[in-house]
């Protein structure tokens, strides 16, 4: 180690361990440079200590004291308030709430789950009564119902009379 | 305070005991403001800080941590909260200039330096530190606090703490010499 690494130890002196401490205090005895410099960061850290030692305390203590104590009397209003926030931090509850959401994923995720299977089966076979909406079934009944329509089109005119309706009803019967 | 009195206060402010927080207030406000006020400079100001650092803890007291002290805890947001002010303040240039103009001081009679007059002339110095570099200086070396607090307070590695520190000595030392004009601080 030359004199420029030595003089960072130097300066930070104070935060040596007792080890590198000797290692200076070697180097500065046969090195006048250092041991200049030793010595006046020596003094500037006495000076130092001094600017330390005289307290900077403020001008009203109790003054301050009270001040704080206000605004945060004004933040503890409602009780209320405080005591939902330490039940938000209680471990208990926190344990409480996840496994609660847990059991409400896990409910609805084979809620769906049984949702998709009865309907497939549904679909597969469906049960008396029930009505089925197919395209296919939908566009064939509705045909069947337009040619039953057309059927009483021809004996249902506005410009016959009703005689003639009847006698053209029963005829398309017989 | 002894660590297990100060730890039964904590454990009933965080039931919403005003009382037990008025005594860790009381206990504490006295090194807040000190921190507060080697930052600023500002009487004023370091109230300010040192209130809202309390009301911050009040209101977030409940995620306190037991491996901290109680100590460390305010110390890092009384410094966090100084350094914001500062940052605002240089963006406004209202630093406070109330310290005279330290070559006026040395030039005129240097023989009656006074530590008042010499503790102006460090702060006018530490005007001149980085951010991080000051918070170091301010805390390690006028605050006196032990090196491994500095680093929890200002979360800083080890070898970063000492980094900031030795810059901040040296340029304080070398404004020191400036001011004495190579007399080697035969004056201090």
């Amino acid at each position: 180690m030359n004199c420029n690494d030595y003089k960072k130890s130097i300066f930070l002196y104070a935060e040596l361990s007792t080890l590198e401490k000797a290692e200076v205090d070697m180097h500065i005895k046969g090195c006048d440079n250092c041991f200049a410099l030793f010595h006046a960061t020596q003094k500037m850290q006495i000076s130092l200590n001094r600017i330390a030692q005289v307290k900077v305390a403020p001008e009203n203590a109790a003054k301050l004291t009270r001040a704080i104590m206000t605004k945060i009397n004004g933040t503890t209003a409602s009780k209320w308030h405080h005591f939902f926030t330490l039940s938000f931090h209680s471990p208990s509850l926190k344990i409480s709430l996840s496994l609660l959401s847990a059991l409400i994923i896990v409910t609805f995720s084979l809620e769906s789950f049984n949702h998709s299977i009865l309907s497939k089966q549904f679909l597969k076979q469906p049960s008396q009564g029930s009505v089925t909406l197919d395209s296919k079934v939908f566009r064939e009944k509705a045909s069947q119902r337009k040619g039953k329509a057309s059927f009483f089109v021809d004996c249902l005119s506005p410009f016959k009379s009703n005689q003639y309706s009847l006698e053209c009803l029963k005829n398309k019967f017989k | 305070m002894d660590q297990e009195a100060e730890l039964d206060l904590i454990k009933k402010a965080m039931k919403g005991d005003a009382v037990a927080f008025r005594l860790l207030v009381e206990a504490h406000q006295g090194l807040a403001y000190s921190i507060a006020f080697r930052f600023t400079r500002n009487e004023q100001e370091s109230e300010d800080i040192v209130q809202e650092a309390f009301l911050k803890i009040w209101k977030n007291i409940l995620r306190y941590e037991r491996e901290f002290r109680f100590k460390t805890w305010l110390s890092k947001i009384v410094t966090n909260l100084s350094l914001d002010y500062l940052k605002s303040a240089y963006k406004k240039n209202n630093i406070d200039k109330n310290a005279n103009d330290y070559t006026m001081i040395a030039t005129s009679d240097e023989n009656k330096l006074e530590a008042d007059e010499l503790k102006g002339i460090v702060y006018q110095l530490a005007e001149q530190l980085t951010k991080k570099q000051k918070a170091v200086f301010v805390l390690r070396d006028l605050e006196q606090l032990e090196s491994e607090e500095v680093c929890r307070i200002l979360q800083l590695s080890n070898g970063n703490m000492k980094s900031n520190l030795y810059y901040a000595r040296l340029k304080i030392k070398e404004g020191l010499q400036k001011i004495y004009k190579n007399d080697e601080l035969q004056r201090l």
